[in-house]
């Protein structure tokens, strides 16, 4: 699987590496490579992605202000050339540092970084149930006993009936790991549990008390999977 | 087979770029003949800020210029440039880090030359 990833620079040549680097790295595919915040938002409001490089210092919106209108949270690599950012950068728990000019091997460990940290967050048992990493062991859950699952910035929430865990992920990379035979996304921030849900009403979902947003672009496929009459 | 392994000048910091660039003398090429383009109209930016007397305008435009000094293998310029950047949090005029400023535009008109041959000569070996 590829990590969709994009480039928020304002300084041309710094993206050209970074555009090169994304190239030649074969498990990620660029998606845009913008020169300001203002052009990155429009795109993000619309599209997910797993990886952003950007830039702290452009003109207009800085990048931890790009941060800050973001619905949700994808790996962020800091790329600057100052390294006064150590703070923010914690506070934004931000995957990596990078201080230009950047090169490939540098560029290469942030990679595997963001991989080993994805990979690691669940494990894949059998096609009943999944472990999960929460406050620092591996918790084994049954899909059955999943209510839903919320995202949260840079982690998700799974929710049973007697308790809810809180992991460091993305709800794409959980999107792929779960059932999708009983698991839909139907929202940017939610994957229900299909059997669990108790109706539909306009565009929410009620499970167990809690109401769940349903998408626009997201209901018509939901409509079709509760085959309704 | 002709060889096409990538040499710099030595007056450039050939570790560096041969780390940056590794064997991929069109990307190298490329971003030389960006530079040739795009420095100029940055320190003349840099010029038309100290002129305004505005540090924090002046600070920004060396912050975004120190790095591609370092593009190039002018990596001492990006070390000039960052000390001359973290000199405008201390000061309230540009006047007063008017000599640092000043050795920077030296190093950078001298070096500029060596950048433009290594850019023809990138260009030739590529074709």
């Amino acid at each position: 699987m590829k990590l969709k990833c994009i480039i928020v620079d304002d300084e041309s040549l710094a993206r050209s590496f970074l555009e090169r680097y994304c190239q030649k790295q074969g498990n990620l595919e660029l998606m845009g490579s913008f020169p300001d915040s203002e052009a990155a938002l429009t795109y993000l409001s619309s599209n997910e992605i797993d990886i952003l490089f950007l830039d702290v210092e452009m003109p207009g919106a800085t990048g931890f202000e790009l941060l800050d209108k973001l619905m949700y949270m994808p790996k962020v690599i800091l790329t600057t050339s100052k390294t006064d950012y150590a703070f923010d950068a914690f506070q934004y728990n931000v995957a990596d540092y990078l201080k230009k000019p950047i090169s490939y091997n540098r560029f290469q460990e942030s990679i595997t970084k963001i991989t080993d940290s994805l990979n690691n967050t669940t494990v894949e048992t059998n096609k009943d149930d999944i472990f999960i990493k929460t406050d620092g062991k591996f918790i084994r859950l049954s899909y059955q006993d999943i209510l839903y699952i919320e995202s949260m910035g840079d982690y998700v929430k799974y929710f049973t009936l007697a308790k809810h865990y809180l992991t460091h992920s993305t709800l794409k990379a959980v999107e792929e790991k779960m059932n999708p035979k009983q698991f839909m996304k139907v929202h940017r921030s939610y994957i229900v549990n299909m059997s669990k849900i108790n109706d539909i009403q306009d565009n929410t979902i009620v499970i167990d008390s809690k109401v769940i947003p349903i998408s626009k672009a997201l209901k018509p496929d939901v409509m079709i999977r509760i085959n309704a009459v | 087979m002709e060889n096409h392994s990538l040499t710099f000048d030595q007056r450039l910091d050939t570790e560096f770029l041969e780390s940056l660039y590794e064997d991929d003398i069109e990307h190298a090429m490329t971003v030389f003949s960006e530079f040739l383009k795009m420095a100029p109209a940055m320190m003349n930016e840099i010029d038309e800020s100290y002129e305004s007397g505005i540090v924090e305008s002046f600070r920004q435009k060396v912050h975004k210029l120190k790095p591609v000094f370092s593009f190039v293998g002018l990596t001492y310029l990006t070390e000039k440039a960052e000390i001359l950047e973290k000199k405008c949090k201390e000061v309230s005029q540009l006047y007063d880090i008017s000599p640092l400023y000043k050795e920077l535009k030296y190093h950078y008109s001298k070096d500029f030359p060596i950048i433009e041959n290594e850019t023809k000569r990138l260009k030739e070996q590529l074709n």
